[in-house]
């Protein structure tokens, strides 16, 4: 690395001025006015939308990473049938979250058009029991972002060179075994990079229970954001609506500077 | 020359500004239907009227999400001229500061005065403080009865006689509770929404139990949970799908079941009166409207969203404003709003205009809400308004999906609330 151009930061100033005004101040406000608060945070609300976005996680981001990886698995290639597998799994992507979440209100109506499927799964109400809203929520969120992990991991199967898989197959390793010892260790970098982008989706997921659940029944979607979302603009208690920020802001500082660098030496950059 | 066109082209657009009052106007739409495309309608209808003034609308979303951005723009300095918020509103905004009282504007002009006086008694009610007048009516409701015709004639019931009764409803909805072979419901007898956030439907059934799901006397202070009619109300909810199994079972929406009544797959639905126009334009069968049944005395509360002044608008605008609000709650415009969305025009004046009696002629169901006006109380008034829903609907889920009894449900709310009015309540 050479040495920092003295006239950088020249550059960086229009970066700077944006970043300080929109990202930086507001956070530092929202601190000021959140700090306070921070003992009123252990609320059984709190705590439960804590533990909701918690298992939302830990639910959608390895689905649609694997779903993701599946999908750009079996589609490789350039045959017509594939391309149009593609763009059926890629679709949900470009749809707005808005728009696809209501056509599952449509969907999951008790007396819908997959009341028969629901009533063989003991779900007839799905919206309105609390297992089957969370469950239907999460859902849609794997289903909306497997699209797009899907189009990062064929790129990353492109970078792949086949003599590799071709070295394996010669000394005797199945599809399976190939794919596991030598495509999907090679696939890492991709693999780390999804990762992180599902886990920030899944933080940031809220469209779908505005469409669909409200954070109901009985708070079992209750994501942290939709509640950040009615303690300041529907409660009006902007001091812990901006404590409740806070913390998932340093929560989410504190997760990036822990598995950073942990995650990076376990990946394969080297072909 | 050119320097005389020029100041003369000024001069006409200065004379031009001068004159025009441009008011900021947001609004709701809380039922079914296309109801803002009529909203703009009536609003360009006004500046047809009124070359001098423009009015430029926000439409707000739902009613949370209208009152999220009202609040927003309130607390940027920047509140708008007016704009239509629930009426049960009026704690939350008072303890806010954010709005005015129309009673400096009434004893100058007496038409205001008179308008004042013409509103439905049951639509003021949430309106009025300590003598002051806080809102005009625009949107409002009661909920009440739909039933299919079609589906009574179906199971050998009088098409003419809906329930009058909490069991005569049950007994209805059993007969009208349809499955096929294999057991799966075709049509359920009855839907009593569990809306998500809102207590609207609970406090109709606790008056029809006998309660009230607040203390009149209690200045926005004091909610009643922890009571017999509202442990029954709950109750009822509960056993319509877990007793009775003619009802959906979990929480059932507020928004879909409108469509789902219009599809005959509900025979039995409570409802906004709001959402009569949606019904009576895609219900492809004949359908009737009625008082919802009593347990021990009729009664809902009313409901919907009233026109509110808000302190730190521009009071140079509020004779345009005013004009504004004359003409929306005026029983012409309240008129045609009602044959549009099904709303209960607010003012008495309104029914005895040919336009609105033709109507009723017509539609018989239009006039049953307005009816039960007479058994109406108040729609719950409180402060933190929409957080003691939310704990209220949340026990009531919490007994329909029979994961809590009653008893537990609504010990817990009523601690819950006490502790979220505190702040307000000291006294």
């Amino acid at each position: 690395m050479g040495r920092p151009l003295r006239g950088a930061w020249i550059f960086l100033i229009p970066t700077l001025f944006f970043l300080l005004s929109f990202t930086y101040f507001p956070f530092l406000l929202t601190a000021w006015e959140g700090l306070p608060s921070l003992r009123n945070l252990m609320s059984p609300e709190n705590l439960n939308a804590l533990r909701v976005t918690g298992l939302y996680a830990l639910i959608t981001v390895p689905l649609s990473i694997g779903l993701g990886l599946l999908a750009a698995v079996a589609v490789e290639g350039d045959s017509r049938i594939r391309l149009l597998v593609r763009s059926l799994v890629f679709h949900p992507v470009i749809l707005p979250t808005v728009a696809f979440a209501a056509v599952f209100l449509y969907l999951l109506n008790p007396l819908g058009p997959l009341q028969g499927f629901l009533r063989a799964l003991g779900w007839q109400n799905p919206l309105g029991d609390p297992l089957g809203a969370f469950l239907s929520v999460s859902m849609i969120g794997v289903l909306k972002d497997a699209g797009l992990y899907m189009l990062y991991y064929l790129a990353g199967l492109q970078t792949i060179p086949k003599e590799l898989v071709e070295a394996a197959r010669v000394d005797g390793a199945g599809r399976v075994a190939s794919f596991f010892r030598v495509t999907l260790p090679l696939l890492s970098p991709t693999t780390f990079f999804v990762g992180v982008m599902a886990t920030l989706a899944a933080l940031r997921s809220v469209d779908q229970i505005f469409v669909l659940t409200k954070g109901g029944p009985v708070g079992a979607t209750d994501h942290l954001l939709y509640r950040v979302y009615v303690l300041g603009f529907e409660y009006f208690d902007f001091p812990q609506a901006g404590a409740l920020t806070l913390v998932l802001l340093v929560t989410l500082t504190l997760l990036a500077l822990l598995a950073l660098p942990r995650l990076e030496r376990g990946v394969h950059y080297d072909a | 020359m050119i320097r005389k066109v020029l100041f003369g082209i000024l001069g006409v657009l200065g004379l031009g500004l001068a004159q025009q009052t441009t008011l900021t106007f947001y609004y709701p739409v809380g039922v079914a239907g296309p109801l803002a495309r009529f909203i703009e309608g009536y609003v360009n209808e006004f500046e047809k009227r009124n070359p001098n003034i423009k009015v430029n609308t926000v439409f707000g979303g739902n009613y949370e999400e209208n009152q999220a951005k009202v609040v927003a723009s309130i607390r940027a300095g920047n509140p708008p001229d007016t704009a239509i918020l629930l009426s049960q509103q009026l704690y939350t905004l008072l303890a806010m500061d954010a709005i005015e009282s129309f009673d400096a504007y009434m004893a100058k002009d007496n038409d205001l005065k008179q308008a004042v006086q013409d509103f439905f008694p049951a639509f003021m009610m949430n309106s009025k403080l300590e003598g002051k007048v806080y809102s005009l009516p625009f949107q409002r409701s009661t909920p009440i009865l739909y039933y299919n015709k079609e589906a009574f004639r179906e199971a050998g019931l009088d098409p003419e006689k809906p329930p009058q009764t909490w069991d005569e409803l049950v007994e209805y909805a059993k007969r009208l509770t349809k499955r096929d072979s294999s057991g799966q419901v075709q049509r359920y007898g009855v839907a009593i929404p569990t809306e998500d956030r809102s207590t609207w439907l609970l406090e109709a059934l606790t008056i029809q139990a006998g309660g009230l799901l607040y203390d009149p006397a209690g200045q926005g202070c004091r909610v009643l949970v922890e009571t017999e009619p509202v442990r029954k109300a709950m109750q009822f909810k509960a056993d319509l799908a877990r007793k009775y199994g003619v009802s959906p079972e979990g929480v059932i929406a507020w928004g879909s079941t409108p469509g789902d009544f219009a599809a005959g797959k509900v025979a039995m639905i409570y409802h906004s009166t709001g959402s009569l126009g949606f019904i009576r334009n895609n219900a492809r069968f004949p359908f009737g409207t009625a008082f919802q049944p009593k347990l021990v005395r009729y009664g809902v509360p009313t409901g919907g969203a009233n026109f509110y002044l808000f302190k730190g608008s521009d009071p140079a605008k509020r004779d345009a404003t005013l004009r504004f609000i004359k003409f929306m709650t005026g029983p012409e415009l309240q008129a045609q709003w009602s044959l549009d969305s099904g709303y209960v025009a607010a003012r008495r004046a309104s029914w005895n205009l040919p336009l609105m009696r033709d109507y009723a002629q017509k539609w018989p169901q239009a006039l049953v809400a307005r009816e039960q006006l007479a058994y109406a109380k108040a729609e719950l008034p409180v402060y933190s308004l929409q957080q003691v829903k939310d704990i209220i609907a949340e026990a009531e889920q919490a007994v329909v999906l029979g994961r809590k009894d009653v008893r537990e449900a609504t010990k817990e709310a009523q601690r819950r609330v006490n502790e979220a009015l505190k702040p307000f309540c000291t006294r």
